[in-house]
């Protein structure tokens, strides 16, 4: 084989190619063969060429599964490598020259962003998508929390203020669409920005509704 | 898994920008370098402000006067962050534990 495709999706999260060299890719983008396996699986295939370019392609939508995660990419090889780095690959390090190990950190783009590579492979090569790195994992992960805390905390502050003002206008008494009036101040202030976070809050928020609409929990 | 559909199926009911319909036989088949691009029309800013909004004020309503109809797990956060989390008399109580 001299030209090979492979496309993992695991919930729409990763797309990878591999090219033979002078290819434009971009253009030739449609692959002659996509498989659809699990992520963490292993996809085994022969490769004839002489350089290999290497392109993956971040499509997934869920923000810990793509935007703020970095994936590592194994390559195990049966024979002797060589590579070259080129493009946004800040280090890759073989293990031994029977068995490579890349660890590409730099392969933490944004939905839809490109990062490419090449290397020079003789023999077969297994190519392999592996769980990213514990430390990356539960940072993201804590990135994650810490903004979503953030944006409550906004809302939270926001409501009440506006409660307090609605209040101390009304001579410290308070009226029945107070809290309606603080809820949609708050939420236009905190959610009107879309994104992955203020999206997940307004469906929370209908789902509060859904919950209004179904107090006895049939739906659930 | 009911309520996630309908919280999705209301918000895909947001007016857009316009664009051309997705054909999801078609597409399916070519995977496309960035699919946001190609098949996802984002919601108009000032719905989506919206129904932030509108969101946010039912929700603080039906918290403030209908408080028996939410869900126990919402209310019982809700209550924590709106009316538990307002009383304290020492420093425990305003960092750790509720008074």
């Amino acid at each position: 084989m001299s030209n090979e495709t492979w496309t993992f999706f695991h919930g729409g999260t990763l797309l990878y190619r591999l090219d033979s060299p002078g290819v434009d890719w971009v253009r030739s983008f449609i692959p002659p063969v996509a498989y659809q396996v699990p992520l963490g699986c292993g996809v085994g295939a022969g490769y004839s060429g002489s350089l290999a370019r290497v392109t993956v392609l971040f499509l997934g939508v869920s923000p810990l599964a793509c935007s703020s995660r970095p994936w590592m990419i194994s390559f195990t090889t049966t024979f002797s490598t060589s590579y070259t780095a080129r493009a946004t690959v800040s280090s890759m390090a073989p293990s031994s020259a029977f068995h490579m190990h890349w660890r590409w950190p730099s392969f933490s783009g944004a939905v839809g962003e490109q990062q490419a590579s090449s290397c020079r492979v003789r023999g077969s090569c297994l190519l392999r998508i592996v769980h990213p790195r514990w430390k990356t994992h539960w940072k993201a992960i804590f990135s994650a929390t810490k903004r979503q805390a953030l944006t409550l905390a906004k809302f939270v502050a926001i409501y009440k203020f506006c409660m307090i003002i609605a209040k101390r206008a009304n001579g410290g008494v308070e009226r029945d669409l107070d809290s309606f009036f603080g809820g949609s101040v708050a939420g236009y202030f905190v959610f009107r920005d879309r994104s992955a976070i203020t999206e997940q809050a307004s469906s929370s928020l209908l789902l509060c509704l859904d919950a209004e609409t179904d107090p006895g929990g049939l739906l659930r | 898994m009911t309520l996630y559909a309908l919280s999705r199926a209301l918000g895909a009911c947001i007016p857009r920008a316009s664009g051309p319909s997705v054909d999801v036989d078609s597409t399916l088949i070519i995977p496309l370098a960035n699919p946001r691009a190609h098949f996802w029309r984002p919601a108009d800013p000032t719905w989506f402000a919206a129904l932030a909004a509108a969101a946010g004020a039912t929700a603080m309503y039906i918290f403030r006067y209908r408080a028996e109809t939410l869900h126990p797990v919402t209310f019982a956060s809700m209550l924590y962050l709106y009316r538990d989390s307002e009383h304290w008399k020492d420093l425990r109580t305003l960092l750790w534990h509720n008074y």
